[in-house]
């Protein structure tokens, strides 16, 4: 027998349901094949775990049938309203938005001012029309950085009068 | 069933209590752990439940959950992390002796107690841990509880061809992982009291 053979045979086969020729042919074989010998024990010995091991049951424990059940009911009921997930993608586009009106208009707010104050223009104006002199004296004393020599403020004094 | 199948929670209820035992045994021969037992058959009722519209009535509502719990055990087995390959130090003393003594007298029937069924039992696991899910699930069923080819054919929706060539696959396998286990058992017990007196 090919030493190969018997170890097909076990595998092909459970221990247990060898037939009786096969059995002899196994015997008659290991008896002068260690290797064989060492295959047919661990076949049995396999066996017999596997036996032993579909022989251990497990009880169904008290009240597992309500169990089950709260576990279904658990999953069959929505989900808890006002979380922060489900708020989040109900008010993303509104926070989006929000938030980018609020970066405008700190963007707006840090331009600096171009121009000087439209403020002071109305009281230079009032200045003039209400009284010439004193209103080109102010008008003198604020225009910036403009020194004007004597004659020039007489001249610029009775143009005023002339102009009237 | 056609109660449950509307949403009728105490029709439910009552396959659940009726097939409990069932779905119980089944869970059993992939876990030893009663609390991932218990888990795993919650599991398979659960889904159960949400196939009930699938169940077209043909064949029994046993087969039926039967398949459902097969498959399922299979996929949480599938997601769990296995073991690496045991060595001849991974296993305790009392398992050591168990093998020594079924190989002296494996032939005979001789007479054994709790303490041994479980000490085999838990040798199993530590065999089985090293198949794949499937060639656990055909032999425990197959060489285990004595199921036919048929019958596992059935219970895993496979032909009865992958039936057969799965079982000798997972036969080849085990007998070579109790083989290894079975080489030098002597040498491996002097090397783990070594060890014990060493850490003393």
């Amino acid at each position: 027998m090919r030493t190969d053979h018997i170890i097909k045979v076990l595998d092909q086969v459970s221990v247990s349901g060898l037939s009786e020729h096969q059995r002899k042919l196994i015997a008659e074989h290991i008896s002068h094949c260690s290797r064989c010998e060492r295959a047919f024990q661990a076949a049995q010995m396999a066996e017999v775990l596997l036996r032993e091991r579909a022989a251990v049951t497990t009880e169904v424990p008290p009240f597992f049938q309500q169990k089950v059940l709260a576990r279904l009911r658990e999953k069959q009921a929505p989900p808890i309203a006002g979380t922060f997930w489900e708020m989040w993608r109900a008010a993303g586009l509104l926070i989006s938005s929000m938030t980018a009106l609020v970066l405008l208009l700190l963007a707006l707010s840090s331009f600096p001012p171009g121009s000087s104050p439209p403020e002071e223009l109305p009281e230079l104006a009032a200045g003039f029309s209400a009284d010439p002199a004193e209103g080109v004296i102010f008008g003198v004393d604020q225009l910036a950085n403009d020194e004007m020599t004597y004659d020039q403020v007489l001249a610029a004094i009775y143009h005023s009068e002339d102009a009237r | 069933m056609s109660l449950a199948r509307e949403g009728d929670e105490f029709a439910f209820e009552e396959i659940v209590r009726r097939y409990s035992p069932r779905v119980f045994h089944i869970a059993s021969r992939f876990f030893r752990q009663r609390s991932q037992v218990e888990e795993s058959a919650q599991e398979i009722f659960l889904r159960a439940y949400t196939r009930l519209v699938d169940y077209e009535g043909r064949g029994s509502l046993e087969g039926w959950l039967t398949r459902i719990a097969t498959t399922t055990c299979l996929n949480l087995l599938r997601s769990l992390q296995r073991h690496p390959e045991m060595s001849l130090t991974d296993l305790t003393t009392e398992e050591s002796k168990w093998m020594e003594d079924r190989l002296l007298d494996s032939a005979a029937r001789h007479h054994r107690s709790q303490e041994d069924s479980l000490i085999a039992a838990d040798l199993a696991d530590k065999v089985l841990d090293n198949l794949s899910p499937e060639d656990r699930l055909v032999l425990m069923l197959i060489d285990g509880d004595e199921a036919s080819v048929k019958e596992v054919a059935e219970m895993t929706g496979w032909s009865e061809s992958k039936v057969k060539v799965r079982v000798f696959r997972a036969r080849r396998r085990m007998r070579e992982a109790v083989e290894k286990l079975l080489a030098t058992p002597q040498e491996s017990r002097q090397a783990k009291q070594r060890t014990t007196a060493g850490k003393k």
